[in-house]
């Protein structure tokens, strides 16, 4: 009898009881489903994730008051980060001094509350102080006119550069945003330049921004105290040269900072070195986590699954034990009969498999429909899927299966 | 016994399609050891028809069972077809079951969810047939038993003589060295018990081994030799 003999034979068994046989799937269907499910979508969220990173700069150091974890201070409580002292303009200006360095950038932003010109409006918008070299950092395409330089931050000019969310949203279509005046949060500035499009970065906007030099900002606003330093304090973002590893520019900023910070060489650093690396690395614990979580769901799922196979397979060898007998009588071998109720579990949780297969598939295109996340199924899901389901049949499938492969053939027969 | 020194010489005598020396069952069910069969001695020739007798306990399903190799006798030498098959195992017995002898029992004899033509090719399956021989075995089978119009049909869906008779057919598969039919009577009517006979009588005639399981005198009439079990004891 050859495997797909076998295979059919278990197959027109399931049949023959075909309410047992789906509620005894049941298990391995919904691990299945879980399993291709989480894994489209994770690998969607990987997907989603790396394409966000390369609309960072890719290779911009972030100086800060708090070390990026998880978007949490590390180790510290978040008022011993409050208490650090303030990144300052001058940290800015002596990091751009240091040769691995090709810019260091003082940034600073404020939210700002929806902004209007004549009848247009624009909501959410953020007002962003920033030295020179921001389009660098930020990988900022200049689209019309040109950025803050030098000369805007040594008088304080007046000047701004959109984002192009608002350069879309407070002027007419056709009507050029350059050297035209806006009015933002009581300070009329020109406009010197428009950014091109970049999209939400972890469905954060980044087009919303208006960009004045800093030395502009600093003049009308004041740098937050306590709390509200910690994410929205001074930063400084570094880019390092052509050619030098993000490592070593690393290391002279921090060594610099520690430096003008008089840390000793005891001291942790009370400021945070960020690079899309730390960010990618906590954002990967965040991963782990919820592969941990899905390998459990599944695993557990597949267990339960395994031994509802285990226990109707059980049921079926009790019930079929003259048939054993029957069929032991006629000629089969202990292996005959081990392949008949091994195949009929194989079949069972295969069944399950396909079924949850089409329903993982089914679900991932259903979050994919509603959420912003966009489900990605690589083909050894599929694979994976089938051979969970195959695996789990022939583990709880054994023992029952040897079970009836070991019956007397004359106590079969005699079974009432 | 000119037999039991070929034996003892390791040469088993042919022609003889079923020879017992000294054969023994013993059940042991703890508090005493029951001797279903008790020393029996049984030659059976190519081409016999034998009914074995005896009231209830008397032993005759067990010798049935060692003679289909469904048990294995305590003590004592069992030749089928001049191979001591007392001395197989698992794989070899079960080879032995499905090639040497054919079994027809009292009832339920047939999977109920098999079709009858697919209950015929169960030896043929496990004989490993290729399939193109085995749809043409089990369509001569049927038509042997006069089921040809019937083998698409489930158990629950037959007589208890058609039943019996599609039980022989399988039988019958592998072309066995015998047919061993334990009460193949037991549940049927006095009209399919006589077509049921015939079918029997007809194999025999034909030069088919046949060993019949019986308390009923009307179907040991049948037979050519009645072999009387007492005890465990062949009278």
């Amino acid at each position: 009898m050859n495997f797909l003999t076998l295979f059919a034979r278990a197959v027109a068994s399931m049949r023959y009881n075909k309410t047992r046989s789906f509620l005894t799937t049941l298990g391995i269907i919904i691990g299945v489903t879980t399993i291709i499910a989480i894994v489209a979508l994770l690998k969607g969220l990987d997907r989603t994730i790396d394409r966000e990173f390369s609309s960072l700069g890719t290779k911009t150091i972030y100086v800060q008051k708090m070390e990026f974890q998880l978007g949490l201070p590390r180790h510290r409580g978040f008022d011993e980060v409050a208490k650090r002292a303030d990144l300052t303009l001058g940290d800015a200006a002596a990091v751009a001094q240091l040769p691995t360095v090709r810019a260091a950038v003082p940034t600073i932003n404020n939210e700002l509350d929806t902004l209007t010109r004549g009848v247009y409006e624009a909501d959410e918008c953020s007002l962003t102080g920033v030295g020179e070299g921001a389009d660098l950092t930020g990988n900022w395409v200049v689209s019309e006119g040109r950025f803050i330089t030098a000369y805007d931050l040594r008088h304080r000019n007046m000047v701004c550069v959109l984002g192009s969310y608002v350069a879309d949203n407070l002027f007419a279509p056709g009507d050029n945003p350059l050297n035209q005046m806006l009015d933002v949060d009581g300070h009329r500035y020109l406009v010197v330049g428009v950014l091109e499009e970049k999209g939400a970065s972890f469905g954060h906007p980044q087009d919303n921004q208006i960009f004045i030099p800093i030395d502009t900002y600093l003049k009308y606003y004041s740098l937050p105290k306590g709390r509200a330093s910690v994410f929205h304090g001074l930063r400084i973002e570094v880019l390092p040269k052509e050619g030098v590893p993000v490592e070593s520019a690393l290391a002279n900023v921090e060594e610099l900072l520690r430096r003008r910070r008089g840390l000793r060489y005891y001291e942790d650093n009370d400021f945070g070195l960020n690079t899309q690396e730390s960010m990618l690395s906590s954002l990967n614990n965040i991963r782990s986590i919820l592969w941990l979580v899905m390998v459990g769901v599944a695993g557990i799922s597949l267990l339960v699954g395994g031994i509802g196979i285990m226990n109707i397979m059980l049921v079926s060898v009790a019930e079929r034990t003259r048939e054993i007998g029957i069929r032991k009588a006629v000629g089969a071998n202990e292996f005959d009969i081990l392949a008949q109720f091994l195949s009929e579990a194989v079949a069972l949780s295969s069944v399950g498999g396909a079924v949850g297969i089409v329903l993982g598939l089914a679900a991932a295109a259903f979050v994919s429909a509603i959420t912003p996340l966009k489900a990605v199924v690589p083909w050894w899901t599929v694979v994976l899927g089938v051979g969970f389901s195959a695996v789990v049949g022939i583990i709880f499938g054994i023992y029952p299966a040897r079970k009836a492969s070991g019956l007397n053939p004359i106590e079969a027969i005699r079974y009432e | 016994m000119a037999e039991r020194e070929e034996v003892a010489a390791g040469r088993p005598p042919l022609k003889r399609v079923i020879e017992l020396v000294g054969v023994s069952k013993v059940y042991d069910t703890g508090h005493v050891a029951v001797r279903a069969l008790d020393d029996v001695d049984l030659e059976l020739g190519a081409g016999e028809y034998v009914a074995i007798m005896g009231p209830s306990g008397s032993g005759k399903s067990t010798l049935m069972h060692v003679l289909g190799c469904l048990d294995a006798p305590t003590s004592g030498s069992y030749f089928l077809q001049g191979e001591e098959v007392s001395q197989y195992e698992g794989r070899r017995l079960a080879e032995v079951r499905c090639r040497e002898v054919g079994f027809v029992f009292q009832q339920f004899n047939l999977l109920p969810r098999l079709t009858a033509a697919q209950n015929v090719e169960l030896p043929l399956l496990y004989a490993r047939a290729p399939a193109p021989r085995r749809r043409e075995i089990v369509a001569d089978m049927l038509a042997k038993v006069g089921l040809s119009d019937r083998g698409h049909h489930r158990p629950n869906e037959l007589s208890g003589g058609e039943i019996q008779r599609v039980a022989i057919a399988r039988a019958l598969a592998n072309d066995p060295a015998i047919i061993l039919a334990d009460e193949p009577t037991g549940n049927l009517d006095s009209k399919s018990e006589e077509e049921l006979m015939q079918l029997l009588d007809g194999l025999n005639d034909r030069g088919r081994t046949l060993v019949l399981v019986t308390h009923d005198d009307g179907v040991a009439r049948h037979a050519k030799r009645v072999i009387t079990l007492r005890d465990g004891r062949v009278v």
